[in-house]
């Protein structure tokens, strides 16, 4: 063995053992398809018996000219910034108001509960949902709407690319921001007591408790959020699919970037081509996790 | 800094192990290569084993005899259970495994591609309905070649469903137990009413054109007040427009053809929203299903022999008393949707298969009787031309006579395996215009094209 | 999107307004009046769909399509009686609870095993692996799901319920999320203490770590159990044995191909929801 310079590293093998289950199925269900898709964008395959034919980079230099693919990548950024920017800041207020113990809110537990309903229905059903909401003809808001004299006409909601966007960020944001509320609680209370008290016999008033004990106890839930919603917000799918009627109606201005792959792949039967859009997103995606870790390092850093 | 560079340097292994995989996986595919050769096995074996010509032949085996286990998947849970039923009533000793796989975002259709492509867990029986039946008739190792044993029975079915069963090198993969010839359902009293009689040969006759079906848009929507449009969505005319095309979407060499019909229809559709003879609703929208049991609403729908009982009769309770609705010569033959079935190529147990195949699309008695338990329209034109043995409750008419006149005329060789995405990007293209988000039938056709032509990177678009 | 972004402004700018208002006037405060018009405002948001989901399991199929009901109706029987010819929704029940129990009891176990191993522990290549741990989370099911399914039909697995589970022990989220709370929560000298007391490090982890990071545990299994509940695209392909499908797969039959049955799909969905409701309940304490 090598030697060991320091205490803790005698027991570094039990970290090994520790994450070896872990690492062996993730290896078996999720590196080993991950990697099959990245050597199937290499490829021209209609996923059919006869075997995928090696093309190189074709696909990616196709990709490079899709103006499809850059729509959809435009789409997914715009739904996504207008959704996480509402849901955190509504998710870290609401955390640090139900977590307070100096501010009496009655029916603590109530809201908590009821701000995280909607993320324990399946992402379809909450789709399927918004959309019959969102009817143009028979739809509830149109109803309500037209009833209460706001719009003479009942409003082609779907068929409008800034209200089609506008209604999947909304539904992404109704559906998350108790999710994340939630996380940001668990942080909260990670925090230890003593440094509220502390706080607050020292006078300090809660924006100042909020800024200067809450926010930096939370980083580990902050980095978890904003890597989760990165990572969910530029993957998203059931919604946008479910209200664009599976194709990013109306003309791709609703069509996201894992619809537009997984229209490649299992209604156009183009698997190759459709593992390049993966690929692709991967790219984006990894380069928006960096950003996030980056801007928290600094960010943190500084408090 | 240093998170990034790490991240970089996860890209730069899964980037490196997909190439080994790629190595490995392009290996591991060729073992699976001389399909071709197995592809050909099922015809070989049908025409070596005369057993199977004996099974089609109703009265020279015993039924009860046959024993055996087979498995059988289909997307639609109120079909699925009756056809193993039915079969059942004729082999008590065959046991039929029946998985019923909802096709909710074509997923039933890419379970089984998946099934297919692995090579195991794949059913010996599957169906498939007329949006995706093209693909696994033209799909490689799906659907096992029936020319040899049903060469004695396809003379007794309507010609087009051959057609659509028929891949395009002319093997038969695929057969139906029913034909779905279009009509057009409309509502009587309504009719009767706004339009001044409900007799089905002069209604038939204010459609008979896309000019009439205007005119007549336009007397129903004066004389209502506008309450009553002539379509419930522009939809329903698509469909019928869709089916009585006389060119599938792609031609033989592979181009995009945009049939006739559909450029007529882009303008027709145009007209029927600017001018509201349309409701503006979405086919099977709740608010579609509702202005089916309105009296009031729409007037009429495209209805295909199914949909007597699964368009109207399950939508308008009241229907099956009778005297609410009845159905007319469409302006010109169609059909719409239909559900084929066919033999996994890979099944060790093709005869039996067969033996199930048969009974339900090629047996003339068990047909008939199916489509009278069913409110089905056989696909046996020996069964059609005897008639149905009593009228259809819901529209008043003996269905089978009915419909037997157009049913020659339907042109089966306009579906292509590309139909389910290049529909998608029609209607889409098609909202837009009617909304008015697209200016120009022109522009609508070059946003159409490219449309196709992105998703579809083996189509010629011109 | 101006919709939402207006109206998550306008909240952002009451929560902060609150804030003040609040602290500075006493325990009745018109800043703790709007505080609670608002608190109660989302929750009604929140709340409306599934009220609307619930009254709708009450009325019949036709009453649902062409009426607006706010009040509930008397059909929920014969939604229920129909419901239950169609799909087997109990049997789901009893399949989607043996799952989802087993995904979170094994995503619980090794996950906190594992981010134990990434907390406490120094080794090579430690930061390379976790961040294979946060790549692993950008797969999306969708495209993975050509991959997965070649791997689970090469090892037999198919229409296995065990390949809804296994792949469990591997969830990275849970991984990421405990991680950084046993590095909060967890000191050393605890670990330092134990080892003394000659427990071993397998021994550590059962007896002194697990129970102490419960709270973070109990929220990611609220997530897994819901996850794995509601998961739809990977057991309809990995299922094809109908006594083996899920409560998801049960409410995607109940619909039908032609037939608008929605009294029976919301007895369905009204059905399916009950237990994670319940579990919910019974965990956020």
């Amino acid at each position: 063995m090598l030697n060991k310079l320091r205490a803790g590293d005698k027991y570094g093998q039990y970290g090994y053992i520790f994450i070896a289950p872990f690492f062996l199925v993730l290896a078996i269900f999720t590196i080993f398809p991950m990697c099959y898709s990245l050597y199937l964008s290499l490829t021209s395959w209609d996923g059919s018996t006869v075997a995928p034919k090696i093309v190189g980079f074709a696909n990616y230099v196709d990709l490079l000219k899709d103006d499809t693919f850059r729509q959809a990548v435009a789409n997914t950024l715009i739904i996504w910034l207008s959704n996480v920017a509402p849901q955190m800041i509504c998710a870290i207020g609401l955390a640090a108001i139900l977590t307070d113990k100096y501010t009496e809110i009655k029916g603590k537990g109530f809201f908590r509960a009821i701000y995280y309903l909607p993320n324990l229905v399946t992402m379809a059903s909450v789709g399927l949902l918004f959309y019959y909401i969102l009817d143009w003809q028979s739809g509830s808001l149109n109803f309500l709407l037209v009833k209460i004299h706001v719009f003479k006409e009942p409003f082609n909601w779907l068929q409008d690319p800034t209200a089609t966007r506008g209604a999947i960020s909304f539904t992404l944001w109704w559906m998350w921001f108790g999710y994340s509320m939630i996380i940001f609680m668990a942080g909260i209370k990670a925090i230890p007591e003593d440094l509220f008290e502390a706080a607050h016999v020292d006078g300090a008033n809660r924006m100042q408790t909020f800024l200067n004990i809450t926010i930096p106890g939370i980083k580990g839930s902050i980095m978890y959020n904003c890597v989760t919603s990165v990572i969910g917000g530029l993957t998203m799918f059931d919604i946008p699919y479910v209200l664009t009627n599976g194709v990013g109606s109306p003309l791709d201005k609703g069509l996201t970037i894992v619809n537009y792959m997984y229209n490649m792949t299992f209604k156009n039967y183009n698997f190759g081509y459709g593992a390049t859009i993966y690929a692709g997103m991967f790219v984006i995606v990894l380069i928006f996790v960096a950003i996030a870790f980056k801007m928290l390092d600094k960010n943190l850093a500084t408090n | 800094m240093k998170r990034f560079k790490k991240l970089l340097a996860v890209v730069a292994c899964v980037s490196m192990m997909s190439t080994m995989f790629a190595a490995c996986g392009s290996s591991g595919d060729s073992t699976n290569s001389p399909a071709p050769d197995t592809s050909a096995s099922p015809s070989a074996e049908a025409s070596v084993a005369p057993s199977a010509d004996a099974s089609v032949a109703p009265s020279a085996v015993d039924k009860t005899a046959v024993k055996g286990e087979i498995s059988f998947w289909h997307f639609n849970k109120d079909e699925g259970p009756n056809i193993v039923k039915a079969f059942n009533a004729a082999y008590p000793n065959v046991k039929v495994n029946l998985s019923i796989v909802p096709d909710k975002d074509q997923q039933y259709q890419n379970k089984i591609t998946s099934a297919i492509r692995a090579g195991s867990g794949v059913p010996d029986v599957f169906s498939a309905e007329s949006a995706f039946v093209k693909r696994f008739v033209e799909m490689p190792d799906a659907f096992a070649d029936l020319t040899a044993k049903a060469k004695d029975v396809v003379g007794n079915m309507v010609p087009y469903t051959v057609a659509v069963g028929t891949d395009k090198n002319g093997v038969l993969r695929a057969l139906s137990h029913q034909a779905a010839a279009g009509a057009i359902a409309y509502k009587k009293a309504a009719a009767k009413q706004y339009l001044g009689t409900d007799d089905p040969a002069q209604i038939a006759d204010m459609l008979s054109s896309q000019d009439k079906m205007i005119a007549t848009a336009k007397t129903l929507k004066e004389k209502s007040g506008g309450k009553v449009a002539l379509f419930p969505t522009f939809e329903e005319p698509q469909k019928m427009y869709l089916g009585g095309r006389s060119q599938g979407w792609v031609s033989a060499d592979n181009k995009l053809t945009i049939d006739q019909k559909m450029l007529d229809f882009i303008d027709f559709a145009k007209t029927l929203r600017d001018n509201k003879y349309e409701a503006a609703l979405d086919q099977w929208s709740p608010g579609w299903s509702s202005a089916i049991a309105a009296d009031d609403k729409a007037l009429v729908w495209a209805c295909p022999t199914w949909g007597i009982p699964w368009i109207v009769g399950s939508n308008d309770k009241k229907a099956a008393d009778g005297g609410r609705w009845a159905i007319a010569k469409p302006p010109f033959a169609y059909f719409w949707g239909g559900t084929w079935f066919g033999i996994y190529s890979k099944s060790d147990k093709q005869d039996l298969a067969w033996d199930f195949l048969s009974q339900f699309t090629a047996d003339k008695d068990a047909m008939k009787k199916w489509a009278i338990d069913n409110q089905d329209f056989p696909n046996n034109l020996a069964a059609i031309a005897e008639g149905s043995p009593e009228d259809s409750k819901i529209v008043g008419t003996n269905v089978f006579k009915f419909y037997e006149p157009f049913i020659k005329d339907i042109n089966g060789s306009i579906l292509t395996k590309y139909d389910d995405t290049i529909e998608n990007a029609f209607v889409d293209c098609m909202r837009s215009y009617l909304a008015g988000k697209i200016k120009t039938k022109d522009e609508m056709i070059k946003t159409f094209k490219d449309k196709v032509k992105t998703n579809l990177k083996d189509i010629t678009v011109e | 999107m101006s919709y939402s972004a207006n109206y998550s402004g306008a909240t952002a700018k009451n929560l902060n307004g609150n804030f003040n208002t609040v602290k500075k006037k006493g325990s009745f405060s018109i800043g703790k009046g709007i505080l609670y018009i608002f608190l109660s405002l989302l929750a009604v948001v929140c709340a409306l769909p599934f009220y609307f989901m619930i009254i709708n399991s009450t009325h019949s199929s036709a009453d649902i399509a062409q009426k607006f009901l706010l009040l509930p109706g008397l059909d929920f029987l014969d939604n229920y009686n129909r419901m239950i010819k169609l799909v087997p929704i109990w049997t789901g029940f009893f399949n989607s609870l043996v799952i989802a129990t087993c995904a979170t009891v094994l995503s619980g176990y090794f996950g906190a095993l594992t981010s134990f191993g990434f907390a406490k522990y120094k080794f090579k290549g430690k930061e390379f692996l976790f961040a294979i741990v946060l790549a692993s989370l950008i797969v999306p099911q969708q495209i993975a799901l050509v991959g997965f399914y070649k791997v689970v039909s090469s090892i037999h697995l198919m229409n296995n319920r065990a390949a809804l589970v296994i792949p469990a022990i591997a969830s990275a989220s849970v991984v990421f999320f405990v991680r950084y709370y046993i590095q909060s929560a967890v000191s050393d000298s605890v670990m330092e203490s134990a080892r003394m007391d000659g427990c071993g490090e397998f021994r550590i982890f059962n007896s002194i770590i697990l129970p102490m990071i419960v709270p973070s545990l109990a929220t990611m299994s609220i997530f897994t159990f819901i996850g794995s509940w509601n998961s739809y695209l990977l057991p309809l392909f990995i299922l094809s044995d109908q006594n083996k499908y899920t409560v998801p797969l049960m409410t995607a039959l109940s619909k039908g191909v032609y037939q608008n049955d929605y009294g029976a799909v919301y007895a369905c969905i009204a059905i399916s929801m009950m237990p994670i409701i319940v579990v919910f309940s019974f965990c956020s304490k």
